[in-house]
This record gives C-alpha cells, structure tokens and sequence, in this order.
C-alpha cells in the first residue's frame, strides 16, 4: 500500500463522520477510506465518488434505523419497568386511572358538546356570508325583536344593493302553526313545512337524492320534500309528479328529494313549497305588499362586509317606508352561524340554546379535569414518599437526574394513556346517557370525525405533562442525604397545600349537593304547583285550516260533550297557558297598554275550570257578548285600582275594536310559565264572522286517569267532520312542560355532577390520609409503644379530618346558599334553600369521608411499632 | 427466540475466520463473499453494534497505521459468550436438520 492514501472529497468525509454509529468510532471513517481508495483503482475517481455518495446514503438509513432503535428499545424498555412498578402498587394505580378517567371523560363529554353546539349552520359553504335579516320594533312600552321581515324587503334589496348582495330568500311557514299534508291514506299536520324562494338552493346547501336544483321550485305548486317525508308518505315508491293535498284546499307536486339537514342546523325542514304558489291560493297572501311578512335571508357578494350593507338602512328606508315607521322600525343583519347560541327572538324557527348552558359545562368539565390531576399529583407524590429509598439507591447508583424525570413522566404518560384509551371506550357508551341528560341530540359519528382526534390525543398529551411534572421534578430533585435518615422526613412543610386542596375539594361537593337538592325541590315544586286552571285534564285539538273549524265548530264540539268521560269543550285562539297574544287596551281615557289577551270560545272557563269571582261568564243567552263582552283576572283589576265589586261593568277602550264591557271577573291564574308573575288579563269571545280563522284550537277536558279510549271517540268524530285533516293532539300539561325544558337540564346536569364530585374529593381525601399516616407513622409507634389504644389513635385522625371537613362546610354554605337564591329569582314562583339541605351535605360528606379514610387509618394503627422505629 | 440472527451469525464467523485481522473492511469482504450479496459497511456496522451490546464480541483498538495516517484500525474478536451463542446455534441447527436429508435437497429443488 502506499504511504500516501488516496483521500475521498473532503466534504463527503465530514458528512461520513457524523454518520457513523458511536460504537464503531473514528476508525469507521478509514474503512471507508481504505474502500475507497480500492474503488479508484478499479473505477477512476468520478465512479469512486459515486461509489461513496451510494455508502452515505446507507450510512444515513442505518444512523436513522439505529436511533429509532435505541429509541423504541428505550420505550419498550421503560414500558416494561412502568408497568411493572405500576402493579407493585395495583391499589394506587386503579384509584389513579379512575380518577383521571372519569376527569378526562368529563371533558372529552364537554369538549364534544362544545364542538357540537358551535358547528350550527357551517356546514353550508357560505355560511360566514349568510345573514337573517331581523327586525327590531321600538314603541312606547317596548322593544320588539323579531325574525319576521316584510316580504317586499327581500327583493328590493337585492334590486337597490346588487354590488353587495348576490342573493336573497325568504321562507314564509305561516309562524309555525303547521300544514294538513295528505297523501291518499295518509294524512298529517307537519310543522316543519315551508313556502321558500327558488334561490334557497343558490343560498342553502341542500343534497338532492333525487332531482337537482336547477328548476326546483321556479313554478307555483310545486314542493321539494326530505328523505324522511318521502319514507313517510311514500314508503318505498317513487314521490316524484305525486302530489300532496294542502290543508285539503290544493295540490304541490312532488319535483325532489333531497337528504334531511343535520342536527346542527337552526331549522329542519321537511316540505319546501315553492313561495310563488301563494299568490295564486284563494285567500292571495302577496309578498308583494310591505303587510305582510315573512322570514328573509340574504347572501352577501364575497369580499364584502356586512357594515357596508347595514350603512345603506337609512336610505332604504327613507325610499320605502312612510316616515312615522322610519324611527320604530330598525332592521339588523345577523349572520346564520350566530343564531343557535345567541338568538331568541319572537318567532324563531325553532328554540335555540344558550351561550350560559356552554359556559356552565365548559367550566364543570374543566374543574373535574383539574380536580382529577391534582388528585394525581397528591397520590402520586404521597405514595412516593413511600418509595424515597428506592430513588435514593437509584440516584447512588448514577441515575441521572433526567432518567428520574423520564421514570416519572413515563408513569405519568402510562397511566394517563389507559386513562384516555378507557374513557375513549366507555365514551360512546356514556354519551347517549349525556344527551339525554341534556336533551340534545347527536350523530354518533361525529364522535370520530378528524378534529375530534387531535382533541383527544391532545388532551392525553396535555393532562400527562400536567400531571407527571410536578413529580417528576419535585422527587427527582431530593438531596440524596435525607433519604436514609427516616422516611417521614420528606416534605413535611408541603402538607399544607395539600390540605388546602382538599378543603377545596369538599367544598366544592359540598355546593354541588345543595345546589342540586335546591334544583329538586324548585323543579318538584313547579311540577306541583296549583297554577288555578285545570291543565292536567285537557287535551287541546289542533283545528286551524279544517272544516271543523270553517263552520262545523258547534256540530262537532255538541257531539263530543254528548260522549260519556267529555265534560266539558271549548275553541281558542291560542295555547292556553303556553302562549298569548297582546293588544293594546286602555281604561277611562288612559294610555293604551298592551295587555295579554285570549279570543275565546263560549265554555272556556267551565273547560278550564277557571273561577269567575264576581259579575258573570260569556253566556249563549247574551248575544251582545260576543261583540263587546269581556272577561278580566284579579292582575287586572288590581293594575287598574278597581275593586272586585267596581270591575263589573267598567268600559274598556281598544283601538279597532272600539268600547269593550267588563263583564266579570276570574281569580288569577298562571297563564304564563312559572318564571313570571301573573300579569293582567283580558279574554273576549271570538266574533262570530271571524270564527273560522281565529278558532285554531279546541280544548277537551278529560278523565285524566285514562284518557286513551276518549281519544279514540274524539278520533272517531273527528274524521267523520274531517275526514283529510289530520286529528294532531297533545296534552296541555305536556306542552307546559316544555318551559321548564332548561330548568330540566340543569337539575339532571347537578344530579349528575354530584356523585362525581363526591367521588373525585374521596380521592382527594385518599390520597391526603396516605400521605399523613406515612408522615406521622412513627409519631404512631411511639404513642403505641408508649401503650396509647388503637381506638385513640383512630380518633387523634379522625378528629384532623373532622376539622377539614368542617372548614370545608364552612366556605360552602354561605357560597351555595348564594348561587342557589340566585337562581332561584328566575323564578317568580320559588321555594326556599332549607337548613335540611346543608345538614344533609354535612351528613353525606361526613359519612363518605369517614369511609374513604378508614382503611388506611386501621391499617396505619395496627402497624407494628417496630417496623416503624427500627431505622432509629 | 434466535440468539443470533443470520447476518449476525454471519459477521461473527467471519471475525473468527480473520483472527488476528477482523477488522471493519475485511469482515464486508468475508461476508460478500460467503453469502454472494452484496453488503455495506453501515449494514455491517448495525449487526457489530447489536454483537458488542450482547456482549458476543469485543472489540479493541489496534496500533496506529501509516495507511490510515496515523490512526488505528478498530479489531473485533469473539468473546466467550460470543462462542457459547455460536455453539449454541450449531446446536440447534443440527438438531433441526438430525434425520432430514441433505442430498435430498439437490432432487428437491
């Protein structure tokens, strides 16, 4: 060989260097030389220094195949060990895995239901630039808001604002009261139907299963229907060219189908009609005239700010309103994906949620998640404390200290992964429960969608660093020299954070539980309440758009009270009890007030059993009475400063209808939800020539006990005077019932939290009690030795623990005494907080902190005193 | 579970076969030769790295060379251990193949 080598590129040298595996060394880089150096003999040097680029890329594999060899070999090392120290301890690991389960599981339930009630409408391409136009109302009393606009408003918009508006629509659903749909046997009163604009599918993004949008809705007559209406109508056959008959006056041909809108949507719609029909019905409802209204979208041009068209309100108005109406009437633009959390206004499509139902889980998830890693913690470093020699002979035998952190932060990434891989288990089995509870429904696929993923893995990965630092760092970091001396040594002064924890813990259960009793008792005692008219035994009969109502009224409601069980039937403009209307009345010359107010048939009281105190009932024998007879409560009289018997008589003004009669009196009754007072009422019978369009329901008191076979008769008449008119029922109390929908959902969301928080401070209090008999085991031996009972022993504990639970319930009572009183003014109608509620809590912690302390209290007294004292 | 793999196996033969001069370069030669595939240094590199960590081989540094500029080549040799794997191995291949014929192989295939 000669002396002198031939050396390959410089360059490729340096990068060969950093190559080459450790164990190999600087003599790696000769072997290559010496290759080298054999290859130029051979080849020349081009080919050589190809040869060598090929013996870097290889090089490069093996130095990545080697580190993520010793990588995983570092893991599945360490996974070993972890787990095998974790079964050491199998108590302590269940409560740890319990505990950061049910907290992770809290959070991915509220995290899922936060992802939920925020994807509202976005999945319409153009959501961010769809806005409802809404209207604001201002008169003397109030302020209206509303989503009914004029029908015009749509497209004269759109006419005077082309730069910016690239399409409108407008729904008109004829406020919600539903249309009779009748297929041959099949006939329905739906709700969910509306008459829409062609552009609804320019605007909107709707699936067709069958047919396309192109010509959908461009002439009258024509509907485009949902895969569930079509299933429902039409079972397996083609929907296509039927037709449906309206409210038994029309006919809509069926032109698409298209897939039913998704949960996360703030209306479901079931029939789309084509808007243009209406002009040609009997009854001419134009959109064309600034009368009538509807509900309006518009969908703006990209680029362009919703500000720009809201500038412009001045001067549309100015063009089309007359000019008294300029100041009361105020339009807003509000864009589609803020109307479920933030939207309530007069005759919305559908309810929609709230913001605080969010907040208020948000907050609970997160506290229980918090909760369950500082539980970690404490457990963790308690338990440790038990282990401070196996560290310290570690630590003599070289660990460094970053292997320690890395021992602990694996524990801590071990327990924490079979935390999140069983709360991902047990999740879809628990969500149904969780939406019940809230009365939400979901798809279960959304479970799994791709952001929800990222969720999940980070929160594993965020709850794991949390919750193993603190650990890692403390423990790791001991002087070496205390861990011999005696094993109580250790942290003595952190025993009181840890207390303070614990307070905290109890505490918060503590509220929770009277909170929660209070929510029961308030919803008990509103499902009890005597609201002075017989809800209970009535069903209401929806009749508005049937023959019953154009004229078979008196026939068909002489036929039901005939039948045995039917005491007693009346006709109504509205839902008694569940909604009224307002106008404008005013006594002796006084402003005009908007009073609630109720259009009657004759027999209302008797149907409602309401009492008329003074004056007397409508009655068939007046015949004036249905001119200008009416009837008001005590709220009324009261409001006016007439007394019972000055009532009777009284003249009372409104505007259209001119002079009205004050003919008696009824004792108040709730005609509204429990949340309000009663407020003054006004009930007039219905004119007889506008009986036909105002009589939309009829109410039939029944035996509540068993109703069931009266229906049946009820059915039976029905369909001999209505035979294509759908006979859609409900019982009143049912329907009441619905107000208290949120009030519901927080006693079963507090019902819930309860035993979870008592669970999750039982933990607490567990691993407190671990830490404090290690630390004061020896403070125990001696005592033994010196010949204490075991029974004083247990009693020098559970007086400590007496005491945090006293602190606790001290810092809780006056804290839920005042959230629950303030809840409870929502309510008008409420019950009060009772000493019973803060003695039970008292009881309940008590007795559960007493058991979650016992076992390791026994344990700790019967300890040998030997074992203890022996390292003295 | 194989105490040794074939690449192992392999490089560890070879090592013994070179005595007093296993180093790096002539093990790549003795395993090309022997198993006719090609082979690089970084692919002999991973399987030495795996030997010296079971503790099969060991290795040293050798004198400094004028070849390589004054810097010493890195020798291997088998340790003890490294002989009981090998011998163990031997063992269990011929048990496998006791009672099965070779010379078949050749009207086998």
């Amino acid at each position: 060989m000669s002396p002198s080598m031939i050396n390959p590129p410089k360059k490729y040298q340096r990068m060969m260097s950093r190559l080459i595996p450790s164990h190999i060394g600087k003599s790696g880089l000769g072997d290559f030389d010496e290759l080298y150096g054999a290859q130029v003999a051979r080849v020349g040097k081009k080919k050589a220094n190809r040869w060598y680029r090929k013996q870097l890329v290889y090089a490069l594999s093996a130095y990545l195949i080697e580190t993520s060899g010793w990588f995983v070999r570092i893991t599945k090392n360490s996974f070993k060990t972890t787990f095998r120290r974790l079964s050491k301890s199998p108590g302590l690991t269940i409560i740890n895995v319990s505990g950061l389960t049910i907290g992770i599981l809290c959070f991915l339930l509220v995290g899922i239901y936060y992802q939920h009630e925020t994807s509202y409408d976005r999945f319409h391409k153009n959501s961010h630039r769809i806005y409802r136009i809404t209207s604001e109302t201002r008169s003397s009393q109030s302020i209206k808001h509303s989503v009914l606009t004029p029908g015009p408003l749509a497209s004269s918009l759109k006419m005077d604002y082309s730069p910016l508006i690239e399409e409108t629509v407008r729904f008109w659903n004829y406020w919600g009261l539903g249309f009779n749909v009748q297929y041959k046997d099949k006939v329905f009163n739906e709700i969910r139907f509306t008459y829409v604009d062609p552009s609804i599918f320019s605007v909107f993004d709707f699936e067709f299963v069958i047919g396309d949008s192109e010509n959908a809705l461009n002439a009258p007559f024509e509907v485009v229907i949902t895969e569930s209406m079509a299933d429902k109508y039409f079972g397996w056959s083609d929907p296509i060219g039927q037709q449906l008959r309206i409210n038994d006056g029309y006919n809509l041909t069926v032109v698409a189908v298209v897939r039913d809108l998704p949960v996360n949507s703030h209306f479901h719609f079931g029939f789309l009609a084509s808007l243009s029909s209406l002009e040609q019905m009997p009854w001419r409802r134009s959109m064309e005239g600034w009368g009538e209204f509807c509900v309006t979208y518009a969908m703006l041009k990209a680029e362009v700010s919703p500000i720009e068209l809201e500038m412009q309100w001045a001067q549309f108005k100015s063009k089309y309103l007359p000019a008294d109406s300029r100041e009361r009437i105020h339009w807003h633009l509000q864009n589609i994906e803020e109307i479920h959390l933030k939207s309530h206004m007069e005759n919305e499509f559908e309810h929609n949620s709230q913001v605080s139902h969010i907040q208020l889980l948000l907050i609970i998830g997160s506290f229980i998640l918090i909760i369950s890693i500082i539980n970690y913690v404490n457990l963790t470093t308690a338990h440790s404390s038990l282990r401070i020699k196996e560290i310290g002979v570690r630590k003599i035998m070289g660990s460094q200290r970053s292997q320690l952190i890395a021992q602990f932060m694996g524990e801590a990434c071990l327990t924490v992964t079979s935390a999140v891989l069983l709360s991902l288990i047990l999740l879809p089995g628990i969500l149904p429960y969780f939406l019940n509870f809230i009365q939400k429904e979901m798809e279960p696929s959304l479970l799994f969608s791709i952001d929800l993923w990222i969720f999940y893995i980070l929160v594993g990965l965020i709850v794991t660093v949390l919750a193993g630092s603190y650990p890692a760092f403390t423990l790791s970091s001991l002087p070496v020299g205390n861990l011999f001396s005696n094993t109580s040594g250790f942290d003595m002064r952190k025993s009181g954070p840890r207390k303070i924890l614990v307070i905290f813990q109890i505490s918060l259960a503590a509220i929770l539980i009277i909170c929660a009793l209070t929510v029961q008792k308030q919803v008990r005692f509103i499902q009890n309440f005597d609201t002075h008219f017989s809800k209970d035994q009535i069903v209401i009969l929806r009749t508005n758009m049937t023959p019953i109502a154009h004229g078979n009224y008196e026939t068909f409601v002489d036929e039901i009270t005939k039948c045995h069980g039917i005491q007693s039937a009346t006709g109504m403009r509205t839902i008694t009890g569940f909604n009224h209307l307002k106008e404008g009345f005013s006594t002796s010359g006084g402003p005009f007030e908007m009073i609630p107010f109720f259009l009657v048939r004759h027999d209302f009281s008797q149907t409602f059993g309401m009492e008329v105190l003074t004056g007397r009932d409508f009655s068939r024998d007046y015949a004036t009475d249905s001119d200008d007879a009416i009837l008001v409560n005590e709220a009324f009289i009261q409001q006016m400063g007439w007394s019972l018997d000055e009532a009777v008589g009284q003249p009372i003004h409104h505007q259209g209808w001119g002079q009205l009669k004050t003919i008696g009196v009824v004792k108040n009754f709730n005609f509204e939800s429990l949340h309000s007072s009663i407020s003054p009422l006004v009930i007039k019978l219905i004119w007889p020539r506008r009986h036909e369009p105002l009589t939309d329901y009829i109410a039939v008191r029944l035996d509540p006990e068993e109703p069931e076979p009266y229906l049946t008769v009820i059915e039976q008449i029905w369909k001999k005077f209505a035979p294509n008119s759908a006979f859609d029922y409900f019982f009143l109390d049912d329907k009441i019932e619905t107000f208290y929908a949120s009030e519901i959902v927080v006693r079963n969301l507090t019902a819930l939290f309860v035993p979870l928080a008592i669970f999750i401070s039982c933990l607490g209090l567990l691993g407190l009690v671990s830490f404090l008999v290690v630390q004061r085991s020896k403070e125990f031996a001696v005592r033994k030795v010196f010949g204490a009972q075991p029974i004083r022993l247990f009693q020098l504990v559970v007086k400590e623990f007496a005491f945090l639970n006293l602190y606790s319930l001290i810092i809780a009572w006056p804290i839920s005494f005042i959230v629950a009183s303030r809840w409870l003014t929502n309510f008008s109608y409420r019950t009060q907080t009772t000493v019973n509620h803060f003695i039970f809590s008292f009881i309940l912690l008590g007795l559960t902190s007493m058991i979650a302390i016992l076992f390791h209290t026994v344990n700790a007294i019967r300890q040998n005193p030997v074992e203890r004292l022996r390292h003295e | 579970m194989k105490i040794l793999t074939r690449a192992e196996e392999l490089i560890m033969l070879s090592i013994w076969r070179l005595h007093e001069d296993a180093y790096c370069v002539p093990i790549l030669e003795q395993a090309q030769k022997h198993s006719g595939k090609d082979w690089t240094l970084s692919g002999i590199y991973i399987p030495l790295g795996r030997l010296e960590r079971k503790g099969f081989v060991e290795s040293y540094l050798g004198d400094p060379t004028p070849e390589r500029g004054g810097k010493r080549k890195r020798y291997y040799r088998i340790t003890k251990s490294g002989f009981a794997a090998l011998k163990a191995v031997r063992h269990v291949e011929k048990s496998m193949w006791d009672g099965l014929s070779e010379t078949a192989l050749d009207e086998l295939t």
